[in-house]
Protein backbone atom coordinates (compact mmCIF):
# COMPACT_ATOMS: atom_id res chain seq x y z
CA UNK A 1 0.00 0.00 0.00
CA UNK A 2 2.90 1.84 1.08
CA UNK A 3 4.90 1.36 -2.39
CA UNK A 4 1.45 2.65 -4.38
CA UNK A 5 1.25 5.65 -2.35
CA UNK A 6 4.59 6.33 -3.23
CA UNK A 7 4.26 5.32 -6.92
CA UNK A 8 1.11 7.11 -7.24
CA UNK A 9 2.64 10.44 -6.13
CA UNK A 10 5.55 9.99 -8.14
CA UNK A 11 3.38 10.57 -11.56
CA UNK A 12 2.28 6.55 -11.71
CA UNK A 13 -0.64 5.77 -12.89
CA UNK A 14 -3.00 3.59 -9.88
CA UNK A 15 -5.63 1.22 -11.21
CA UNK A 16 -8.56 1.79 -12.96
CA UNK A 17 -10.75 0.87 -10.69
CA UNK A 18 -9.62 3.26 -7.95
CA UNK A 19 -9.58 6.16 -10.01
CA UNK A 20 -12.99 5.90 -10.87
CA UNK A 21 -13.91 5.63 -7.08
CA UNK A 22 -11.97 8.71 -6.15
CA UNK A 23 -13.28 10.45 -9.09
CA UNK A 24 -16.77 9.35 -7.49
CA UNK A 25 -15.94 10.72 -4.19
CA UNK A 26 -14.85 14.09 -5.90
CA UNK A 27 -18.24 14.15 -7.57
CA UNK A 28 -20.46 13.32 -4.94
CA UNK A 29 -18.91 12.67 -1.60
CA UNK A 30 -19.50 8.85 -2.07
CA UNK A 31 -17.47 6.38 -3.48
CA UNK A 32 -20.35 4.68 -5.98
CA UNK A 33 -22.66 6.63 -7.57
CA UNK A 34 -26.28 6.26 -7.44
CA UNK A 35 -28.30 5.35 -10.28
CA UNK A 36 -31.76 5.88 -11.30
CA UNK A 37 -32.97 2.39 -10.02
CA UNK A 38 -31.39 2.82 -6.67
CA UNK A 39 -32.96 6.47 -6.38
CA UNK A 40 -36.77 4.96 -6.69
CA UNK A 41 -36.01 1.63 -4.47
CA UNK A 42 -34.63 4.40 -1.81
CA UNK A 43 -37.92 6.72 -2.57
CA UNK A 44 -40.51 3.37 -2.44
CA UNK A 45 -38.95 2.34 0.33
CA UNK A 46 -39.34 5.77 2.13
CA UNK A 47 -35.22 6.09 2.74
CA UNK A 48 -33.80 9.81 2.79
CA UNK A 49 -32.20 10.90 -0.11
CA UNK A 50 -28.47 9.82 -0.35
CA UNK A 51 -26.76 12.52 -1.07
CA UNK A 52 -25.00 15.95 0.58
CA UNK A 53 -25.37 19.53 0.54
CA UNK A 54 -23.48 21.63 -2.32
CA UNK A 55 -21.82 23.23 0.65
CA UNK A 56 -20.71 19.91 1.91
CA UNK A 57 -19.16 18.93 -1.10
CA UNK A 58 -17.21 21.85 -2.02
CA UNK A 59 -15.54 20.97 1.57
CA UNK A 60 -14.85 17.20 0.72
CA UNK A 61 -13.69 18.35 -3.19
CA UNK A 62 -11.45 21.27 -1.34
CA UNK A 63 -10.19 18.28 0.96
CA UNK A 64 -9.09 16.53 -1.75
CA UNK A 65 -7.62 18.76 -3.70
CA UNK A 66 -5.17 20.01 -0.75
CA UNK A 67 -4.44 16.56 -0.61
CA UNK A 68 -3.28 16.14 -4.51
CA UNK A 69 -6.40 15.40 -5.95
CA UNK A 70 -7.03 18.02 -8.79
CA UNK B 1 -30.19 4.61 23.80
CA UNK B 2 -29.37 7.35 21.11
CA UNK B 3 -26.15 6.35 18.28
CA UNK B 4 -25.02 7.94 15.01
CA UNK B 5 -25.40 5.42 12.00
CA UNK B 6 -23.20 5.41 9.15
CA UNK B 7 -23.80 3.03 6.65
CA UNK B 8 -21.24 3.84 3.73
CA UNK B 9 -21.54 4.20 0.06
CA UNK B 10 -22.20 1.20 -1.02
CA UNK B 11 -25.32 0.53 1.18
CA UNK B 12 -26.31 3.75 0.50
CA UNK B 13 -25.98 4.21 -3.54
CA UNK B 14 -26.89 0.35 -4.24
CA UNK B 15 -28.25 -1.73 -1.43
CA UNK B 16 -31.55 0.11 -0.15
CA UNK B 17 -33.26 -2.71 1.33
CA UNK B 18 -30.19 -3.69 3.45
CA UNK B 19 -30.81 0.26 4.49
CA UNK B 20 -33.93 -0.34 5.54
CA UNK B 21 -32.69 -3.74 7.59
CA UNK B 22 -30.33 -2.36 9.43
CA UNK B 23 -32.83 0.78 10.70
CA UNK B 24 -35.46 -1.47 11.20
CA UNK B 25 -33.28 -3.75 13.60
CA UNK B 26 -32.12 -0.93 15.39
CA UNK B 27 -35.33 0.04 16.08
CA UNK B 28 -36.58 -3.32 16.60
CA UNK B 29 -34.01 -4.18 19.48
CA UNK B 30 -34.23 -0.35 21.05
CA UNK B 31 -32.18 1.95 19.45
CA UNK B 32 -33.15 5.60 17.95
CA UNK B 33 -30.48 6.92 15.47
CA UNK B 34 -28.94 10.20 14.30
CA UNK B 35 -27.97 9.83 10.24
CA UNK B 36 -25.83 12.26 9.28
CA UNK B 37 -26.64 12.58 5.67
CA UNK B 38 -23.11 14.99 5.35
CA UNK B 39 -20.92 13.06 5.88
CA UNK B 40 -19.00 11.87 3.48
CA UNK B 41 -17.20 8.59 2.08
CA UNK B 42 -14.94 7.12 4.86
CA UNK B 43 -12.45 6.59 2.22
CA UNK B 44 -11.23 3.10 3.43
CA UNK B 45 -7.85 1.47 3.20
CA UNK B 46 -6.45 4.49 3.20
CA UNK B 47 -7.71 6.22 0.62
CA UNK B 48 -8.02 3.61 -1.98
CA UNK B 49 -3.91 2.72 -1.11
CA UNK B 50 -3.22 6.42 -2.41
CA UNK B 51 -3.64 9.08 0.24
CA UNK B 52 -3.52 8.61 3.86
CA UNK B 53 -3.97 12.35 4.15
CA UNK B 54 -7.16 12.75 2.36
CA UNK B 55 -8.46 9.61 4.53
CA UNK B 56 -7.60 11.59 7.58
CA UNK B 57 -9.03 14.78 6.52
CA UNK B 58 -12.41 13.55 5.30
CA UNK B 59 -13.02 11.60 8.46
CA UNK B 60 -11.69 14.45 10.36
CA UNK B 61 -14.93 16.05 8.46
CA UNK B 62 -16.75 13.07 9.34
CA UNK B 63 -16.43 12.90 12.84
CA UNK B 64 -17.77 16.47 13.14
CA UNK B 65 -21.21 15.13 12.67
CA UNK B 66 -21.16 12.14 14.66
CA UNK B 67 -22.62 13.44 18.11
CA UNK B 68 -22.80 9.77 19.82
CA UNK B 69 -21.57 6.06 19.62
CA UNK B 70 -21.61 5.04 15.90
CA UNK B 71 -22.90 2.08 14.56
CA UNK B 72 -21.48 1.12 10.90
CA UNK B 73 -23.69 -1.22 8.83
CA UNK B 74 -20.16 -2.10 6.61
CA UNK B 75 -16.97 -3.94 8.57
CA UNK B 76 -14.69 -1.80 6.36
CA UNK B 77 -16.40 1.60 7.29
CA UNK B 78 -15.96 0.12 10.75
CA UNK B 79 -11.97 -0.29 10.07
CA UNK B 80 -11.81 3.17 8.46
CA UNK B 81 -13.41 4.81 10.81
CA UNK B 82 -11.84 3.31 13.97
CA UNK B 83 -8.60 3.53 12.62
CA UNK B 84 -8.73 7.19 11.94
CA UNK B 85 -10.35 8.27 14.81
CA UNK B 86 -7.46 6.93 16.71
CA UNK B 87 -5.03 8.41 14.86
CA UNK B 88 -6.78 11.20 15.25
CA UNK B 89 -7.61 11.59 18.88
CA UNK B 90 -3.81 11.04 19.36
CA UNK B 91 -2.61 13.61 16.78
CA UNK B 92 -5.03 16.48 17.59
CA UNK B 93 -6.14 15.92 21.18
CA UNK B 94 -9.81 14.72 20.50
CA UNK B 95 -11.94 12.36 22.39
CA UNK B 96 -13.06 10.62 19.33
CA UNK B 97 -16.88 9.08 19.99
CA UNK B 98 -16.81 4.76 19.94
CA UNK B 99 -17.19 3.00 16.88
CA UNK B 100 -19.14 -0.24 16.86
CA UNK B 101 -19.73 -2.24 13.92
CA UNK B 102 -23.63 -3.54 13.30
CA UNK B 103 -23.10 -7.39 14.73
CA UNK B 104 -21.19 -6.28 17.88
CA UNK B 105 -24.41 -3.67 18.62
CA UNK B 106 -26.86 -6.60 17.92
CA UNK B 107 -25.11 -9.32 20.09
CA UNK B 108 -25.08 -7.22 23.07
CA UNK B 109 -29.05 -6.04 22.35
CA UNK B 110 -30.37 -9.44 21.35
CA UNK B 111 -31.89 -11.08 24.06
CA UNK B 112 -34.17 -7.73 24.41
CA UNK B 113 -36.02 -9.25 20.94
CA UNK B 114 -38.94 -10.32 20.46
CA UNK B 115 -38.94 -12.61 17.42
CA UNK B 116 -42.18 -13.29 15.73
CA UNK B 117 -41.48 -16.40 14.25
CA UNK B 118 -38.70 -18.95 14.94
CA UNK B 119 -37.40 -19.85 11.82
CA UNK B 120 -35.04 -23.36 11.89
CA UNK B 121 -32.96 -24.78 9.43
CA UNK B 122 -32.14 -22.16 6.78
CA UNK B 123 -28.17 -22.87 6.42
CA UNK B 124 -25.98 -19.80 5.81
CA UNK B 125 -22.66 -19.88 5.11
CA UNK B 126 -20.89 -16.62 7.00
CA UNK B 127 -18.59 -14.60 4.82
CA UNK B 128 -15.86 -13.19 7.25
CA UNK B 129 -14.60 -9.80 6.44
CA UNK B 130 -11.02 -9.01 6.85
CA UNK B 131 -12.20 -5.80 7.58
CA UNK B 132 -13.77 -6.97 10.72
CA UNK B 133 -10.73 -9.51 11.64
CA UNK B 134 -7.34 -8.06 10.43
CA UNK B 135 -5.71 -6.50 12.11
CA UNK B 136 -7.69 -7.28 15.15
CA UNK B 137 -9.85 -4.37 16.58
CA UNK B 138 -10.97 -6.38 19.41
CA UNK B 139 -14.55 -7.34 17.71
CA UNK B 140 -14.03 -10.91 17.40
CA UNK B 141 -11.49 -13.51 17.26
CA UNK B 142 -9.44 -13.09 14.10
CA UNK B 143 -8.64 -16.89 14.10
CA UNK B 144 -12.23 -18.28 14.37
CA UNK B 145 -14.55 -15.89 14.66
CA UNK B 146 -17.42 -16.53 15.88
CA UNK B 147 -19.85 -13.43 16.17
CA UNK B 148 -21.97 -13.54 13.30
CA UNK B 149 -22.77 -17.42 13.48
CA UNK B 150 -23.86 -16.74 17.16
CA UNK B 151 -26.19 -14.12 15.90
CA UNK B 152 -27.68 -16.38 13.51
CA UNK B 153 -27.87 -19.38 15.88
CA UNK B 154 -29.62 -16.54 18.13
CA UNK B 155 -32.03 -15.96 15.65
CA UNK B 156 -32.70 -19.42 14.32
CA UNK B 157 -30.80 -19.97 11.89
CA UNK B 158 -28.48 -22.60 10.91
CA UNK B 159 -24.47 -21.39 10.23
CA UNK B 160 -22.19 -23.99 8.18
CA UNK B 161 -19.07 -24.27 8.06
CA UNK B 162 -16.96 -24.56 4.75
CA UNK B 163 -13.06 -25.00 3.69
CA UNK B 164 -11.50 -21.82 3.71
CA UNK B 165 -14.17 -19.74 5.67
CA UNK B 166 -11.26 -17.06 6.48
CA UNK B 167 -10.76 -16.36 3.02
CA UNK B 168 -10.82 -13.00 1.81
CA UNK B 169 -13.63 -12.86 -1.16
CA UNK B 170 -11.41 -10.34 -2.84
CA UNK B 171 -13.61 -7.65 -2.82
CA UNK B 172 -10.88 -4.88 -2.40
CA UNK B 173 -8.38 -6.56 -4.20
CA UNK B 174 -7.80 -4.07 -7.24
CA UNK B 175 -6.06 -6.07 -9.39
CA UNK B 176 -9.26 -7.70 -11.19
CA UNK B 177 -7.98 -10.96 -12.22
CA UNK B 178 -7.04 -11.78 -8.81
CA UNK B 179 -10.37 -10.59 -7.14
CA UNK B 180 -11.98 -12.43 -9.98
CA UNK B 181 -10.28 -15.54 -8.98
CA UNK B 182 -10.67 -14.82 -5.18
CA UNK B 183 -14.37 -14.53 -5.43
CA UNK B 184 -15.04 -17.64 -7.83
CA UNK B 185 -13.21 -19.62 -5.35
CA UNK B 186 -15.13 -18.79 -2.38
CA UNK B 187 -18.50 -18.79 -4.23
CA UNK B 188 -17.69 -22.30 -5.57
CA UNK B 189 -16.50 -23.96 -2.04
CA UNK B 190 -19.56 -22.30 -0.39
CA UNK B 191 -22.12 -23.49 -3.04
CA UNK B 192 -21.02 -26.99 -2.56
CA UNK B 193 -21.08 -26.59 1.01
CA UNK B 194 -25.06 -27.20 1.44
CA UNK B 195 -25.55 -23.63 2.11
CA UNK B 196 -28.74 -22.00 1.10
CA UNK B 197 -27.63 -18.32 1.34
CA UNK B 198 -24.08 -16.58 2.62
CA UNK B 199 -24.45 -13.63 5.03
CA UNK B 200 -21.90 -11.03 5.30
CA UNK B 201 -21.67 -7.52 7.33
CA UNK B 202 -19.13 -5.97 4.73
CA UNK B 203 -20.46 -4.62 1.67
CA UNK B 204 -17.70 -5.17 -0.47
CA UNK B 205 -17.99 -8.80 0.48
CA UNK B 206 -21.58 -8.75 -0.48
CA UNK B 207 -21.11 -6.93 -3.45
CA UNK B 208 -17.94 -8.76 -4.80
CA UNK B 209 -19.50 -12.22 -3.70
CA UNK B 210 -23.07 -11.05 -5.43
CA UNK B 211 -21.33 -10.79 -8.61
CA UNK B 212 -20.25 -14.37 -9.00
CA UNK B 213 -22.48 -16.65 -6.59
CA UNK B 214 -25.44 -18.25 -7.52
CA UNK B 215 -26.65 -18.30 -3.68
CA UNK B 216 -28.46 -15.52 -2.60
CA UNK B 217 -25.99 -13.24 -0.86
CA UNK B 218 -27.61 -11.19 2.12
CA UNK B 219 -26.07 -8.45 4.57
CA UNK B 220 -26.48 -10.26 8.14
CA UNK B 221 -29.26 -7.15 8.88
CA UNK B 222 -31.96 -8.45 5.98
CA UNK B 223 -31.68 -11.78 8.26
CA UNK B 224 -32.51 -10.30 11.41
CA UNK B 225 -34.43 -8.16 9.86
CA UNK B 226 -36.68 -10.96 8.91
CA UNK B 227 -36.83 -12.52 12.24
CA UNK B 228 -38.49 -9.32 13.88
CA UNK B 229 -40.98 -9.04 11.52
CA UNK B 230 -40.25 -7.34 8.40
CA UNK B 231 -41.87 -8.55 5.20
CA UNK B 232 -39.25 -9.84 2.83
CA UNK B 233 -39.77 -7.48 -0.47
CA UNK B 234 -39.26 -4.73 1.68
CA UNK B 235 -36.00 -6.27 2.78
CA UNK B 236 -34.71 -7.67 -0.61
CA UNK B 237 -35.15 -11.36 1.07
CA UNK B 238 -35.74 -13.40 -1.82
CA UNK B 239 -38.86 -15.26 -1.72
CA UNK B 240 -37.77 -18.39 -3.17
CA UNK B 241 -35.19 -18.27 -0.30
CA UNK B 242 -38.21 -17.50 2.61
CA UNK B 243 -40.88 -20.62 0.80
CA UNK B 244 -37.48 -22.96 1.36
CA UNK B 245 -37.12 -22.10 5.30
CA UNK B 246 -40.89 -22.43 5.99
CA UNK B 247 -40.45 -25.47 4.26
CA UNK B 248 -38.15 -27.05 6.53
Amino acid sequence: MASRSLLYRSGNKAPGKILEAVESVRKTGLAFSLDDDARDRRRLLGLPEAKISGEGLSEVRRVLSEAGFG
Amino acid sequence: MSVTLYLGCIIRTMYPEVEKAVKETLRGIGFEFEEPLEASCCAPFEFFSLSREAWLRLNERNMSFFKSMVVTACDDCFASLSDAFKILSTKNGVNPPEVKPFETVLLERLRDMKLRFSFTGLRCAVQHSCHLLRPSRGVDDAESPRIVKTILEMLGYLPVSYEGELDCCGGLVFEEEASRTLAGRKAGVVERSGADCIVATCSHCIRQLRSVSMLPVLHLAQLSALSIGLSPGEIGVPETLVRRIVKR
